[in-house]
């Protein structure tokens, strides 16, 4: 607040003369922005459709030779389809994923619950999983081979390996991350120790199992990819292989398609999972 | 409050405990009867937490001795509920049996809650997360309930419904109630008595005889207001000595 005391000269103002009138900034509102309206559904094909325009314009540009066009790729992708193979490669490179994602989560995840429910067991089991960890799943492959030969057990168990430890790190850390004034909470309702279980610690630790999942699954399909390129008498891998022999770029692209759709999907069935498991970190406006 | 034979529910002999070098609490003497309300009051780091957690069994690192009945509930100011559980998973939390999901929906009516068993806690003001915390203390029928600055966090107008709510609630089941707060008007509405703490230890004991419901603003809760006001400013003044 500024006051005019300097104004007060003598002879030239006079009791009860109005002050200046403050120097104020003055505006209005302009009321709600119309936004414009583009259809979520439409907005987030947006990119994809950039992509397929420019390899398009890519495979026209080199007269399909390097790169065959998305519509030469769909054409054989339907064939490949009607005459069975793909279908067959993909349920046979499915069914190892699922196996050996099934079998590295479940370790993982019993392995997280025994480190963070003993300390014992943490003792026993956090130390050497952090060494193993290291070892890169793919330095494994002539290893996997040696002992468990070329048939579906090393694709298997080279997958279950390598995504065991995403599980165990981010489901331990989870079950860590459970506030400790909930150990206070439960001695004071005294409840038993399968009620803290099954109430506090497993939903607790529950999204950083969901993380974990997810490299998991990623991780998966990556070494699906690596196992099935070694050795491999079905599946994507093997339709990838006879392609190469056979100079046809159309048949990799239509399994490389396959493989980003499947891993896209498994992400789609992690995030499904976490919108109905993790319902309560969700805001709801009304429910 | 005043029942011809008085039983002591909680009875607490020179407790002492110390964090390190520094004694929290020096010698704390209390009691209190079945069905009364006690309050203890006293500024942060008085050891009125310490007290309560020793009570409750939450800290046994203490020198002392400390009768309590085993059928007691306690009431955090975080009010701790489990974000992952609905309001009704929460309040039945450790209960057993089939009539447990009742005795739920019951608590929950009683704190005015009766339609959100099914939200999550998220989904709660911070007044209706202490109700939920409340049904949880009581769904038990506990014998005796102690509360840690439950409403410390609270509004001053969702506070003063809790305070109604709360008299009303452990009156009609006549629970032993130990109150701790640094709010003397929460503690003049609802106490009988009222306990100062301070240095760790008890400094001032002052019965409050106002007829409920209570208001804090009748001159005989004004002059006790004072009164208690003089006691803790002589202990400032101990204190400073």
């Amino acid at each position: 607040m500024k006051t005019d005391a300097g104004d007060t000269r003598p002879g030239t103002i006079g009791p009860g003369v109005e002050q200046a009138a403050p120097n104020l900034h003055s505006f209005s509102g302009a009321g709600l922005r119309p936004r414009r309206h583009i259809a979520p559904a439409i907005r987030r094909l947006l990119g994809p459709i950039l992509v397929l325009a420019l390899w398009w314009a890519a495979a026209i540009a080199g007269h399909g030779r390097r790169l065959p066009a998305p519509d030469a790729v769909l054409a054989t992708g339907t064939d490949l389809v009607r005459s069975g193979q793909l279908p067959d490669a993909i349920a046979a490179s499915l069914q190892r994923v699922a196996t050996g994602v099934a079998l590295g989560v479940s370790a993982g995840l019993v392995l997280a619950l025994l480190s963070g429910l003993f300390r014992i067991a943490e003792d026993l089991i956090d130390a050497p999983v952090h060494i193993l960890r290291a070892l890169p799943a793919l330095a494994l492959v002539p290893l996997a081979i040696l002992w468990f030969g070329i048939g579906e057990l090393p694709k298997v168990l080279l997958i279950a390996w390598a995504t065991c430890f995403p599980v165990y790190l981010n489901t331990f850390a989870g079950i860590r991350s459970v506030d400790r004034s909930y150990d206070e909470l439960a001695r004071s309702l005294q409840l038993g120790r399968w009620t803290v279980v099954r109430r506090i610690v497993v939903p607790g630790s529950l999204p950083g199992f969901l993380v974990g999942l997810r490299y998991s699954l990623t991780l998966g399909w990556l070494v699906l990819v690596v196992s099935e390129q070694i050795n491999a008498s079905s599946g994507l891998g093997q339709l990838m292989t006879e392609a190469r022999q056979f100079f046809r770029t159309d048949v990799m692209f239509v399994c490389l398609d396959s493989y980003g759709l499947l891993g896209w999907l498994s992400d789609r069935f992690v995030r499904t999972l976490e919108r109905h498991l993790l319902a309560w970190r969700r805001e709801y406006q009304n429910r | 409050m005043t029942s011809s034979r008085a039983v002591p529910m909680i009875t607490a002999t020179r407790i002492r405990r110390s964090y390190g070098d520094r004694a929290v609490l020096a010698g704390v003497d209390l009691s209190v009867d079945r069905g009364e309300f006690v309050a203890v009051i006293g500024r942060s780091g008085a050891g009125k937490t310490t007290l309560l957690r020793i009570l409750a069994g939450l800290d046994d690192e203490f020198l002392g001795e400390v009768a309590i009945s085993p059928r007691l509930s306690v009431m955090f100011q975080d009010a701790r509920l489990l974000p992952w559980q609905r309001v009704a998973t929460n309040v039945t939390l450790g209960l057993r049996g089939g009539e447990a999901p009742a005795a739920g929906a019951r608590a929950l009516a009683e704190v005015g809650l009766a339609n959100r068993g099914r939200a999550w806690p998220r989904e709660l003001s911070g007044g209706e997360v202490q109700r939920v915390a409340l049904a949880r203390a009581l769904v038990r029928s506990p014998e005796v309930l102690l509360l840690d600055e439950p409403f410390g966090a609270l509004d001053a107008l969702t506070r003063s419904q809790m305070h109604t709510l709360l008299a009303d609630l452990v009156g009609r089941h006549a629970t032993t109630t130990l109150l701790v707060t640094h709010d003397l008007n929460e503690a003049l509405v609802l106490a009988d008595r009222v306990l100062t703490m301070n240095g760790g230890v008890v400094t001032h004991e002052l019965p409050v005889p106002a007829p409920r419901p209570r208001d804090r603003d009748t001159a005989q809760v004004a002059a006790l207001r004072a009164r208690l006001l003089t006691s803790l400013s002589t202990q400032v003044q101990e204190g400073s000595r």
